[in-house]
């Protein structure tokens, strides 16, 4: 186990499923699971259902591993929807008053601490879960009222920290993972995950430091394709090709079609 | 960005679609940007990169020019 004081946020991923996978088994009371068309491996680390790290710094939830849930399908309505909520920008630095429209609106902008806790809660959440925290979850870990956290997902959606669902505060994407069924099914650290694109899905193993497995399809064709990540190096998958539709600079003018 | 198995899936697709075409990569190019873009997504002091930075990770795997400029 870690040591007594050791700040969750310190240990790597690897480590966090290991300790998810000891913690003692505990009611659930996060509500109800999520079937976005992610599911488990049959050899996936038993987490259980539902435990609250002790000690750890900003309350990190894991357990509600998601079981058996379908494979992904296709949603290109899901994909293609405009995500960008236009009537609640943030108030990150000087970014809420620049224009959406360029890579930059956001980049620069100085995301204050309390948002970048709730980020990192966020980001835990989903390793440990295997789905991002609802914001009545982050709201009781960090002992805040739900308005507060909803105002902090909508400001890391603005900072393209994190990105929501269309008028909702429900998120949708932490980069590189992705809540919504996609085309591209990634097996890594122990779990399945979406990937939002291609280069979302071979970005999976590389943010979880680990190998992975990804079954895609060709856009065009619609035949099954498979790609294999082994020590950070492509060994599968190496012949074929990946378009970038979108110029660099318009990628976050529609998150959901880039 | 999608997979395609070969050039002629990806003309294909492109003439299905009406959409002209953007960049073309290797697999492996992906992997390499999907290495150097993600690597520290979850390291626990992760911060947004400024798009100095972000241009530094295109640049460091090969993606130049205009297309990939990001401003």
């Amino acid at each position: 186990m870690r040591e007594a004081g050791a700040s969750v946020f310190e240990l790597d991923p690897a480590t966090i499923f290991q300790l998810a996978a000891e913690v003692q088994e505990q009611p659930s009371d996060l509500g109800a699971r999520v079937q976005l068309g992610l599911d488990s491996r049959e050899d996936a680390p038993a987490l259980p259902e539902r435990a609250l790290m002790p000690g750890a710094a900003l309350g990190v939830a894991f357990g509600d591993q998601l079981d058996r849930a379908e494979r992904p399908v296709l949603a290109p309505r899901l994909l293609h929807a405009r995500s960008v909520k236009r009537d609640r920008r943030g108030a990150i630095g000087a970014a809420a008053d620049r224009p959406a429209e360029s890579y930059g609106a956001c980049h620069d902008a100085g995301t204050d601490a309390f948002d970048l806790d709730i980020r990192r809660h966020v980001y835990f959440s989903v390793v440990a879960n295997g789905r991002p925290p609802s914001v009545t979850e982050t709201a009781a870990a960090f002992a805040r009222d739900e308005e507060d956290i909803a105002d902090s997902y909508l400001r890391l959606h603005d900072a393209h920290a994190l990105v929501l669902f269309p008028d909702s505060t429900r998120i949708w994407m932490a980069h590189p993972f992705c809540f919504a069924p996609t085309p591209h099914r990634v097996t890594a650290g122990g779990r399945v995950w979406a990937g939002t694109c291609a280069w979302d899905a071979l970005g999976i193993p590389s943010a979880l430091h680990g190998d992975g497995f990804v079954e895609s399809e060709c856009a065009c064709c619609g035949e099954r394709l498979e790609l294999e990540v082994v020590s950070g190096e492509l060994t599968q998958g190496r012949n074929l090709h990946v378009h970038f539709l979108v110029p660099a600079r318009r990628w976050w003018e529609d998150i959901g079609f880039t | 960005m999608v997979f395609l198995r070969s050039e002629g899936h990806l003309a294909r697709w492109l003439d299905a679609n009406g959409w002209e075409p953007g960049v073309t990569i290797s697999a492996p190019q992906l992997n390499d940007l999907a290495r150097a873009w993600w690597w520290t997504r979850l390291d626990p002091g992760w911060r947004p990169r400024t798009v100095e930075e972000s241009q530094a990770v295109l640049d460091g795997v090969g993606l130049t020019g205009e297309f990939w400029t990001l401003r």
